[in-house]
């Protein structure tokens, strides 16, 4: 029970990080998106970064919903075994999925950019694949600890 | 190494790691914004305010041409307005308000208040010569001076009644004002009001050493003429709309005032159209107040096909232009630009080389909104620098024209043997003021020519990253 909650803290922790990350591109007094020159195809600046901020959420939480989901599942529907590598991978991919599917709908769907735009398109999938990649790495239960593919090479506990 | 001991260095270096990135992230800032001289605002962006109290001289010409307005009947628009002006100033709104009457022809004479003004009585008309150049010596240019007269006048009385309305509002009461201080805008209003008139028509010359005269019976339009401070002429010209609603068909008017807006827009609308460049609230130093004056653009260097499309911006503000009755060619709508580049001291410093980078396409007024449309040429900004720039529109000096319905009321120097020949005026008995036009034209001029007044200042607040 320890275990889980340390694993579930550290999820925590880390979308808390990946979270700040929001701040710092769309919110704080000099965001990072104004300093990239992330020049919105309309409006102000103001509402390009509002209208990233809200996708960026959306993409966030739809990878923290995949990372709960993968964790729970891993926890307590799979049955618990020996860490295999490539172990349901497959349900691993789906939920990897789901994460660059929100990605994609906040590039196509979110606010446009007319100069870098590749910066929020990153940052979607970053943010939204790329936590899911690194808590799943670090935090999936033992018994599926080696599904995330690369784990087996960062995953020291 | 242990299994333990692997697992905390894991954590530890993801940790830092993590932190790397985020100190990294947060490191990337802005440089502070210049921070001085900002901007002053300019005094037209303050509504008009009429004078809390006033003192208005009202002067009726005497002169024997005047008598023909007295022919009554139902056309009559002379004595009911005339009647009631001691009226309109005592109740014009302002909270105290002190009025004279004053009769004037060869001389300038008041009309003690225990006296009643005989406007009704063809006796007071008794003037053989208007000499309105008095006028001017009876009255403060601070108060509302009216004139109630035909204008009907030689070139000669025009010429000097035109420049004295110059030397003493137009352009003599711009000056009174000092630094530090709003100038007073000065107004000449010349309200004209076609009446019914049976009399003799004076004023067209001599022949074998007489005055020429003819006789009349018909319409001949009378003028108030106001002069003063723009908000008091205004406030005193609105009165009289209020009070007399029918006579609007009746009427023509024209007000001179170099001061052409309401008020200077103090925010404005960065609109809609962009490309490349970014608009933004905090570009600016903290210091500006958030000055809503300032569109503030973000543009960023770029290279190839999208820098030739990056350029455009249309700002729109707030453009309440004051009903003077002038005719405005939008065709002749001007902008001004000034560049400014940071200097050595921390402030802004002109830099005549930056107004093209800059330009200005087009200048629409759109009801009440004036619209530009500006094109920002990057290549001659440099990366890493914060530029100002002021954009100064103005009507050039012919923009304002008197309008047509009000110069068919005039009577060319030209015409006078004509109209003594013919011995009246044509069609149907419609009179005309003699070199109204001119007079007109003269006031016209004095007011704008050599002049920019400003119907709109935007500025720009430009970061080139």
């Amino acid at each position: 029970m320890k275990k889980i909650i340390i694993e579930l803290i550290g999820i925590v922790v880390l979308y808390a990080l990946f979270f700040g990350l929001i701040y710092l591109m769309a919110i704080s007094s000099q965001p990072l998106l104004q300093q990239w020159n992330v020049v919105p195809a309309s409006g102000s600046g103001d509402e390009y970064r509002e209208d990233f901020r809200k996708w960026a959420l959306i993409v966030m939480a739809v990878s923290l919903v995949a990372t709960l989901a993968w964790y729970a599942l891993a926890q307590w529907a799979f049955r618990v075994a020996i860490p295999v590598a490539r172990s349901k991978r497959l349900i691993w991919l789906l939920w990897l999925a789901v994460t660059i599917l929100a990605a994609f709908a906040a590039v196509f769907l979110g606010p446009a950019a007319s100069v870098n735009a590749h910066i929020p398109t990153l940052f979607y999938f970053l943010g939204g694949a790329g936590f899911y990649y690194l808590a799943t790495v670090m935090f999936s239960p033992v018994s599926y600890k080696y599904t995330p593919p690369g784990a087996s090479a960062l995953r020291f506990f | 190494m242990d299994r333990k001991m692997r697992k905390t260095l894991s954590l530890a270096k993801l940790t830092v790691f993590l932190m790397a990135v985020g100190c990294m992230l947060a490191s990337c800032s802005f440089e502070e914004p210049i921070n001085a001289n900002w901007p002053p605002h300019h005094p037209w962006e303050n509504a008009l305010q009429p004078s809390d109290s006033i003192n208005v001289n009202l002067f009726l010409d005497a002169s024997g041409s005047m008598r023909g307005f007295l022919a009554g009947g139902p056309d009559d628009r002379y004595l009911p307005v005339v009647e009631q002006l001691a009226g309109i100033a005592t109740t014009g709104g302002w909270k105290t308000s002190q009025v004279k009457w004053w009769k004037f022809g060869a001389h300038v004479t008041e009309i003690p208040a225990k006296d009643r003004v005989e406007v009704r009585d063809p006796k007071f008309y008794s003037e053989s010569t208007t000499q309105i150049d008095e006028v001017f010596r009876a009255s403060n240019i601070k108060d509302l001076t009216v004139v109630v007269t035909d204008l009907f006048q030689s070139r000669a009385d025009v010429d000097l009644l035109s420049s004295r309305l110059n030397e003493r509002y137009l352009a003599g009461m711009r000056l009174t004002g000092t630094a530090g201080s709003a100038p007073v805008t000065p107004a000449v209003a010349v309200l004209g009001i076609e009446t019914r008139f049976i009399g003799k028509v004076f004023e067209l010359g001599e022949e074998g050493g007489r005055e020429r005269s003819i006789i009349h019976n018909g319409t001949l339009p009378y003028y108030i003429l106001v002069f003063g401070p723009l908000a008091d002429v205004g406030q005193f010209l609105k009165r009289i709309d209020e009070r007399f609603h029918d006579l609007l068909p009746h009427t023509r008017r024209v007000l001179f005032a170099e001061r052409p807006v309401e008020t200077l827009a103090t925010q404005v609308d960065h609109g809609s159209m962009q490309v490349g460049f970014s608009f933004e609230s905090n570009l600016m130093p903290r210091s500006s107040g958030g000055d809503k004056r300032v569109v503030q653009l973000q543009v960023p260097s770029l290279s190839g096909k999208k820098a030739e499309e990056a350029d455009v911006i249309e700002p729109l503000l707030d453009c309440n232009l004051i009903h003077s009755g002038l005719n405005l060619d939008e065709k002749s709508l001007r902008a001004e630009v000034k560049g400014e580049r940071p200097g050595a001291n921390g402030s802004f410093e002109p830099d005549a080389g930056l107004a093209q980078a800059l330009d200005v396409q087009s200048i629409k007024l759109e009801g009440n909104h004036l619209k530009l449309r500006l094109k920002l040429l990057r290549d001659q900004l440099r990366t890493g620098r914060d530029y100002r720039f002021e954009v100064r529109v103005f009507p050039t000096e012919n923009a304002f024209q008197v309008p047509q319905s009000v110069l068919a009321w005039s009577l060319a120097s030209n015409e006078v043997d004509q109209l003594v020949a013919r011995q009246g005026f044509t069609p149907k008995g419609v009179g005309r003021t003699l070199n109204l036009a001119v007079f007109l034209q003269d006031l016209r001029d004095a007011t704008f020519n050599g002049k920019q007044p400003p119907i709109g200042i935007v500025y720009f607040y430009v970061k080139a990253t």
